[in-house]
């Protein structure tokens, strides 16, 4: 006889919805970048709008995590599945306010004087893009390895931020009268780093899921967050 | 176990047959001093037949065949000790709460008293002394002389306790002691447990694995008559490194 099942059913169903959740924060990088391509003001008020529905799908997931937590005590890798999707939905909730960041900033500069776009902002987003969707991607087929790629390409994000910020001074120097949409730049830059880093999030506690190796994770962030303080 | 933890009971290849039937297939365990330990495992995967092992319990079932060595403070329990001396290191309380149908007094200095204890001062310090370690002296100090059957489940357990505390066993083994009580007497015995093992090692067989994750350190799990896994309670718990322990943790066996 088959034991559990109502709990290992919603157990699947909360796996779905943090899925689902996954597939909407990409949907709204989707339109992220090509708001920011076209400079469309819409298409940012739609993504300022869509937020409130991802917040919601954050406090359902949460809730449900703690009722089963309450009722059915899970254990082992069940455990860690709930407690990362726990952390992980914060994330990915941080992924989505930070496209709504953008889309304000990117309102902000359709209201400005035409600036010249760094150069490589281009590809800092398409490479953050990229991340996300592999880690929703990961996430959906418990691939370790492609979750592990999304981490180290967090560093190629990092190295862009770097580079973007030498182009912006390089362009306020060039035209100090357009430092106002050269902040704005300087400031998405930031929040895609910002955005890499959630998804690099998301994809280590897969690896506390399949591995039940929390260390790795955090030795992992102190490692390089010790690195860059050096 | 910590670095330092010091073995109570070592357990080598330990088999044991009821007849024809295989009842623990090989057990090599290491149980150390002054921790918890719980057994688990489904119904009839030879947790209790493995924890009377460790009192020889079994030596009174018909049909029964023990090889491999179980050792207390290194003397084997089964070549250089007899029974009686055993079972005054090694006490046990059962699922059931078995008070003998005397007074409350005489059921905590049942065992001194066929020890051979005869003075009557002695016996009442033994008597106080089991029942302030078993955490029910006072509310039974007043009515020593009462019959201990009138006392509630969770009382009567605890005064089992007492009894088996009475001797100055090094290890408690208990099978299944909560599972006749209600949650507040549970808490009251898995309180006393973690205070016990401060001066004793317990073993302890439950069924209720939050009763597991809640009181003991190390947890080995049974499976058909072999040790499937046995670790840090923490660490078995978050990340079993067996597939069938995780299948029986999580709920998914049947």
């Amino acid at each position: 006889m088959k034991t559990r099942s109502a709990y290992l059913e919603e157990l699947q169903k909360i796996n779905s919805r943090v899925n689902q959740m996954g597939s909407e924060a990409k949907l709204q990088i989707d339109k992220t970048i090509m708001a920011f391509d076209t400079i469309s003001v819409p298409l940012c008020n739609e993504i300022l709008k869509w937020d409130d529905h991802i917040d919601r799908m954050e406090e359902d997931i949460e809730q449900a995590c703690i009722n089963i937590v309450v009722r059915e005590a899970p254990v082992a890798s069940d455990w860690r599945r709930i407690a990362s999707f726990m952390r992980m939905i914060s994330d990915i909730e941080r992924i989505a306010d930070n496209c709504c960041d953008i889309a304000e900033y990117i309102k902000k500069l359709a209201g400005e004087d035409e600036a010249e776009v760094p150069e490589h902002l281009g590809d800092m987003f398409r490479t953050m893009r990229q991340m996300v969707n592999d880690t929703v991607d990961a996430f959906d087929t418990g691939d370790l390895d492609k979750a592990n790629a999304v981490i180290d390409a967090d560093e190629t994000v990092d190295g862009y931020f770097i580079r973007i910020r030498e182009e912006i001074e390089d362009e306020i120097r060039k035209s100090p009268a357009k430092v106002a949409q050269y902040l704005d730049y300087f400031m998405i830059s930031k929040y895609i780093e910002r955005m890499a880093d959630h998804s690099t999030s998301v994809a280590s506690w897969m690896t506390f899921i399949v591995k039940g190796d929390l260390k790795m994770y955090f030795t992992d962030r102190y490692h390089k967050a010790g690195e860059e303080n050096a | 176990m910590s670095e330092q933890a010091k073995t109570k009971i070592s357990v080598q290849d330990l088999h044991l047959y009821y007849g024809q039937f295989h009842a623990l297939k090989g057990i090599t365990m290491e149980i150390p001093e002054h921790e918890i330990t719980a057994l688990i495992g489904p119904s009839g995967c030879g947790k209790s037949t493995f924890l009377k092992t460790l009192n020889r319990m079994n030596d009174l079932e018909p049909n029964v065949r023990i090889e491999g060595s179980v050792r207390l403070d290194g003397a084997d329990i089964y070549q250089d000790m007899d029974a009686i001396e055993l079972r005054k290191r090694v006490g046990m309380v059962f699922q059931q709460p078995n008070p003998f149908p005397k007074s409350i007094f005489e059921n905590v200095v049942y065992g001194p008293r066929i020890n051979g204890i005869r003075n009557k001062a002695e016996l009442e310090e033994i008597c106080e002394r089991s029942l302030r370690q078993a955490a029910i002296w006072d509310e039974l100090k007043d009515r020593l002389g009462k019959s201990a059957l009138g006392l509630s489940g969770g009382q009567q357990q605890r005064l089992c306790i007492a009894r088996t505390l009475a001797v100055e066993p090094d290890v408690i083994l208990m099978d299944e002691p909560t599972s006749a009580l209600d949650p507040i007497s549970t808490g009251k015995i898995e309180e006393l447990a973690m205070q016990l093992k401060k001066d004793y090692t317990i073993v302890i067989v439950t069924h209720n694995m939050q009763q597991a994750t809640r009181v003991s350190d190390r947890t080995a799990f049974f499976l058909l008559g072999d040790l499937v896994e046995y670790g840090d309670t923490q660490e078995l718990f978050s990340n079993p490194k067996d597939e069938r322990t995780e299948r029986y943790i999580t709920g998914r066996f049947g």
